[in-house]
């Protein structure tokens, strides 16, 4: 590991943080946190008390702990002041609608409030080299980027989607010191977005850690999985396609003579329908130890997300040689497949069937594919290699505020 | 010659329905006029609309006078609904005897199982067959038309339904050494997929349409106007209103009429 000449201090604000929380962003950056702490960065994670994106209620306790050399700082959200108006701004965006500055800033302030982060960095932002926010659409980036924008690197996570076109959050992305990006889709959209991007940007990615073992046998016999199956780890919301996956698996049952059975992981009600109780197997929240058995013993992973800034769940697949099954409606995963040659994309149901169908009937061309996603994933995507990459990021990032 | 084709058409209706377009199509390329009525409004036709009880055997007399020959296909509801009664099915058949008797030639296409109810005996049936060229499905309906006595042999053809298509076979997957793997599966599978798709959305098309229409008023778009094949003018015209009436209907108004 290199060490860095002077230790950087360095804040983290994220809306959530923990090691039982799933979701990409709060994934990358507690990762990054602790890989930067770990090379001796003094590294703050301010985050708040919620666990559920939900309901954001306070669930953690209030105050100071460490956790694996990190200082998590953990602040109360406050009550949400009027949540059938929040409702109905929230539809509004969603349909695209324009909405007049005050309204954008009760839609920002209509989910998620963190008054006390935000003092802490008016009291403490000047403690800190540099303050790394993410991911874009929440009150804690986009207030906080605000304090001292001057320190501000927001690691935005943008998606193609109705949120990313607000002026709020085009004045964010324009108005900091400096942008991390995951991919270079997610960097040509941020130029689509915020003709002003703040000059300081580069594309970094992000890292997943490479298990050690495997062991994909004992997680089918943990939960009593006795036929081959695809895998759906994440969120089961329509924002993630969880439905349209749901449906598109049933159409491909009815095309093919298909092996798998469909099984989901993650957070959010899967809401199996009867007909499919037989072929799909919802395991609901599985602990992180247990995912990598999880995507080893996969015959594929099924990314049906079109909202996804860098996809761990496709990179913790490629590294235990699990083939990839992505929607092409997802800029991002399908630049990954095909930079990496390791992923099929789909456009339709279809396509879907087809998919699923080679998987079947050209197992070993399946694992060819699966083990070029793994050396795709080893040459670009480990922590050694990102944070040497974020760790040059930041020094230059520094050094150019300070001069 | 002219030739009036009665029968679904596609894109509904399956095989049957491809073998009677098929068949107008083979007339039309032997230099025939060909009209095709079907009374599935979704079907390519010239005209559609309801064609079942006393409104075909109405329609066709009518037509008689534009049309040389007829090729008419009896399909489930067409002339007869599934449980007919004795004496209704007896009327139709007679009306329908004496209305083909008005064309030069005849061709009936008979569905496997034949959906005449109660048989094709009967002396209902005899003006139906004594001019007609029948065509069947198989040698068992064959014989069953053959024991009817004024149906000459002659005139019963087995045309077997012609099978579908083979499919072309689908691609071969790219093996595991393949130089653009990626490329070259994702290439079998947009063919396939195309393959797949062409088929379950071209008649998805036509089948998401309900039939009958939901809205009377869209009936008109099927009824082809004046002087294409529709019913003609004079006295059968004037029946020609009375055929879209249902049975009951229309004899009570015919009684109305004779006071």
């Amino acid at each position: 590991m290199r060490s860095m000449s002077a230790p950087l201090r360095l804040a983290f604000v994220t809306p959530r943080y923990g090691r039982d929380i799933v979701g990409g962003s709060e994934a990358v950056m507690g990762e990054a946190a602790r890989g930067l702490a770990g090379r001796g960065a003094a590294v703050d994670v301010l985050t708040t008390c919620a666990k559920s994106h939900y309901s954001w209620a306070n669930e953690y306790p209030a105050g100071v702990v460490e956790d694996a050399g990190v200082t998590i700082r953990r602040f109360p959200t406050a009550p949400i002041r009027s949540p059938l108006a929040a409702a109905a701004l929230e539809r509004r965006v969603q349909a695209g609608a324009a909405l007049a500055p005050e309204e954008e800033l009760a839609w920002v302030n209509g989910r998620l409030r963190v008054p006390d982060l935000y003092l802490h960095l008016v009291t403490h932002a000047s403690d800190y080299d540099a303050i790394v926010l993410s991911p874009y659409l929440f009150w804690s980036t986009l207030y906080g980027a605000q304090v001292a924008p001057e320190r501000a690197v927001v690691m935005p996570c943008l998606h193609d989607e109705p949120y990313a076109w607000l002026p709020v959050v085009r004045a964010a992305l324009s108005s900091v010191a400096g942008l991390w990006f995951l991919s270079e889709p997610e960097h040509e959209l941020a130029h689509r977005v915020a003709p002003s991007l703040a000059p300081f940007h580069r594309v970094l990615g992000a890292a997943v850690e490479v298990p050690d073992r495997y062991d994909p046998d004992g997680f089918r016999l943990r939960h009593g999985l006795e036929r081959p199956y695809v895998l759906y780890a994440g969120r089961r919301e329509q924002g993630k396609g969880w439905q349209g996956l749901l449906a598109g698996f049933t159409s491909a049952l009815l095309r093919h003579d298909l092996p798998f059975d469909l099984v989901t992981v993650g957070v959010g009600a899967a809401e199996v329908p009867d007909g499919l109780a037989e072929r799909v197997v919802d395991l609901g929240f599985v602990d992180a130890k247990e995912l990598p058995d999880a995507f080893a013993g996969a015959s594929a992973l099924l990314q049906p997300s079109a909202n996804e800034s860098f996809s761990r769940t496709v990179m913790e697949a490629w590294l235990a040689s699990t083939p990839v099954v992505a929607t092409a409606a997802g800029h991002v995963v399908a630049w990954h497949c095909e930079r990496s040659g390791g992923g099929l994309t789909y456009v339709d149901d279809w396509e879907l069937a087809e998919c699923l169908a080679f998987l079947a009937e050209a197992p070993e061309a399946a694992a060819a594919l699966a083990d070029r996603g793994r050396d795709y994933v080893l040459a670009n995507y480990t922590w050694e290699r990102v944070l040497d990459d974020v760790e040059s990021f930041l020094a230059a990032f520094v050094a150019g505020r300070c001069r | 010659m002219k030739v009036l084709v009665v029968g679904t058409v596609p894109p509904p209706g399956g095989a049957r329905a491809g073998a009677l377009a098929r068949l107008a199509a083979d007339r039309l390329a032997a230099g025939n006029e060909v009209f095709v009525w079907s009374p599935d409004t979704r079907s390519a036709a010239h005209d559609g609309g309801s064609l079942s009880g006393v409104r075909l055997p109405l329609r066709l007399a009518a037509a008689s006078r534009s049309f040389d020959g007829v090729v008419l296909r009896i399909e489930p509801g067409l002339p007869f609904a599934s449980s007919e009664r004795r004496v209704v099915r007896t009327a139709l058949l007679v009306m329908l005897g004496l209305a083909l008797k008005r064309f030069e030639e005849v061709v009936i296409v008979l569905d496997s199982p034949i959906a005449i109810p109660w048989g094709v005996g009967g002396r209902a049936t005899k003006e139906l067959w004594s001019r007609a060229h029948v065509i069947v499905e198989n040698d068992d309906d064959r014989v069953r038309l053959l024991a009817v006595p004024w149906l000459d042999e002659q005139r019963v053809e087995v045309v077997p339904p012609r099978p579908a298509p083979e499919p072309a076979p689908p691609r071969a997957w790219p093996g595991p050494d393949a130089g653009d793997l990626r490329g070259a599966v994702l290439s079998v599978v947009r063919a396939r997929a195309a393959a797949s798709r062409r088929l379950e959305e071209a008649g998805a098309a036509f089948e998401r349409a309900p039939f009958p229409p939901e809205r009377p008023e869209l009936a008109a778009f099927f009824e082809a106007a004046p002087g294409r094949g529709g019913a003609s003018p004079g006295l059968l015209g004037g029946l020609a209103p009375l055929a879209r009436l249902g049975g009951r209907e229309a004899l009570g108004r015919l009684r109305r009429l004779r006071g």
